[in-house]
């Protein structure tokens, strides 16, 4: 294991607890690991899109381009129009300097329009038209009967689906037997979050058994452990005592 | 040519094509019915209404108001919705002079809202009280961002939240430290998974299309108010072809040319 590693097990012990001192209540640690953590992914990030979205898709096409790059002008042989979106993402600088800001705003609404108009059809395609048909059910069963594919599921299913659907019907008062209807689709609702929720609970619970094994469970990442995870108790909860005693000390009776 | 298009037309997307048309077409017919001065009527939602008592609340408290657009980029539907719900948001804030903070997970989504915003202080005729600081990007990753929001909660104690978009992991971490801040809360998403904690966490929940109709709601527009119409009577329309649907699906089984129909290749 190299000297970056092993430092890199320790620092990741560190910041693990320095953040779950939030648990404990908002302190000078987690403030500490939390700019560090938004810092490093802004930095990251900025990284990234420089060089895996901005130079090969946008730059580096025009850039070989002007050059006559023999093979960008055989990838790209309308380079040209690259000097479009370029134009387009310089605009939103505009913003910096008050007299053109308001240039700003053609690359978004592009955006913004472009996007809506292409993901319509995927939208209608996926979310309406595929659902509808998938909401078609055969009440008698495709196979043998289960717990779910048998006439009685499907037949609560389907109600249920109208039910839910009658609620999110905006144009008249829910009364009456609407009202009813409606009720019913939301009870509905309330039993699939309920199990929804038991069920992301359990996925939350094994990645925090997951977190705590990396740290406390020796493995060829973690030669070291438990130590970085118990340094790391002893270290956090040393600091926060400090502060705490700094910014509430003794009152002058007290010792 | 496949053999599914005529004349470069997919005959198998003709269902999409159709249930595009019919509800472009509802848009447009409402949209004619309100310039003609029809009025159209949209039932009450609670988790709309309490809004306006949060931001009453944060104006009494002189305490800012937290919104947070969701995670995604601009060009998603829940992002796009939420960003319609800030602008009137915005306004009222504008108008009662309290603080508004806005936590941006996307640059793009920062600089859209610190549009909305700034037209919203225009509108509500205080632009000097616009402050382009406050519509904020923490950062492009998910947990970096509930992080610094999260900060953001515990540090300015804004009286009330508001979590309108779409949402993933990180919803809970939100909500929570919300709650334990006493914060008034008030999230709307379509994302289901989602949903469940909001509704333990939240003081008020919109589910799903409530996300969309709020919009309408809140604006008055009339454009968004015939959608939400369109959208209303497309409903009834697909509660109708479902409930066919299972009845011919129940007798033809897999030669149900009606299911069949609606087969997108």
């Amino acid at each position: 294991m190299s000297t970056a590693e092993i430092v890199g097990t320790w620092l990741a012990a560190f910041f693990t607890l320095a953040i779950l001192s939030f648990l404990y209540k908002d302190n000078p640690l987690y403030k500490f690991a939390e700019h560090v953590f938004v810092g490093v992914s802004a930095g990251y990030q900025l990284v990234r899109q420089t060089f895996d979205v901005a130079w090969p898709n946008l730059l580096q096409p025009l850039w070989g381009g002007l050059h006559r790059d023999v093979d960008t002008l055989k990838a790209h042989p309308q380079w040209a129009f690259y000097s479009i979106p370029l134009a387009f993402g310089l605009l939103m600088f505009a913003r910096l300097w008050k007299p053109i800001a308001h240039l700003s705003r053609w690359p978004m609404s592009y955006i913004v329009g472009a996007f809506a108009g292409t993901s319509i059809i995927g939208a209608a395609s996926a979310d309406l038209v595929i659902q509808v048909q998938s909401s078609m059910v055969n009440l008698r069963g495709t196979g043998p009967w289960t717990l779910i594919d048998n006439p009685f599921s499907l037949a609560l299913s389907t109600f249920g689906l109208v039910c839910a659907l009658i609620y999110f019907f905006f144009s008249k008062e829910h009364k009456g037997a609407l009202g009813v209807v409606a009720r019913i689709g939301v009870y509905f609702m309330m039993v699939s979050f309920g199990g929804s929720f038991g069920f992301t609970v359990m996925g939350r619970l094994s990645l925090a058994v997951g977190r705590a094994q990396s740290l406390l469970v020796r493995t060829p990442l973690n030669p070291h452990a438990p130590w970085p995870a118990l340094v790391g108790v002893v270290v956090v909860t040393a600091l926060i005592v400090i502060w705490e005693r700094k910014i509430s000390p003794p009152s002058a009776g007290e010792g | 040519m496949d053999a599914s298009e005529t004349f470069g037309f997919h005959t198998d997307r003709l269902s999409v094509l159709l249930f595009i048309a019919v509800f472009f077409g509802l848009v447009a017919w409402f949209l004619w019915r309100t310039r003609r001065g029809a009025q159209f009527y949209i039932r009450r939602i609670p988790g709309i209404d309490a809004i306006e008592d949060a931001l009453g609340r944060a104006t009494e408290m002189g305490r800012p108001v937290l919104y947070v657009p969701g995670v995604e980029e601009m060009y998603d539907i829940q992002t796009i919705a939420s960003v319609l719900i800030l602008g009137p948001v915005a306004e009222r804030i504008a108008r009662y002079g309290a603080d508004l903070i806005v936590s941006c997970m996307i640059p793009f989504v920062m600089t859209v809202s610190q549009e909305v915003v700034k037209q919203s202080y225009s509108n509500a005729g205080r632009p000097e009280a616009f402050k382009q600081d406050n519509i904020r990007y923490i950062s492009y990753e998910q947990f970096a961002f509930a992080a610094g929001t999260n900060g953001i909660m515990m540090r300015e104690r804004p009286a009330t939240n508001f979590f309108f978009g779409r949402f993933y992991a990180e919803s809970l971490m939100l909500a929570e430290t919300g709650l334990q801040t006493g914060a008034v809360q008030i999230a709307a998403t379509a994302e289901i998974s989602q949903l469940p904690f909001f509704i333990v966490t939240c003081d008020f929940t919109l589910l799903g299309e409530e996300l969309f109709a709020a919009s309408a709601y809140l604006s008055k527009e009339p454009k968004l108010l015939s959608t939400l119409k369109a959208a209303d009577w497309t409903k009834v329309a697909v509660i109708g072809l479902i409930l066919i649907g299972v009845v011919t699906h129940t007798i033809w089984a897999d030669a149900d040319p009606f299911f069949n129909w609606f087969t997108v290749k």
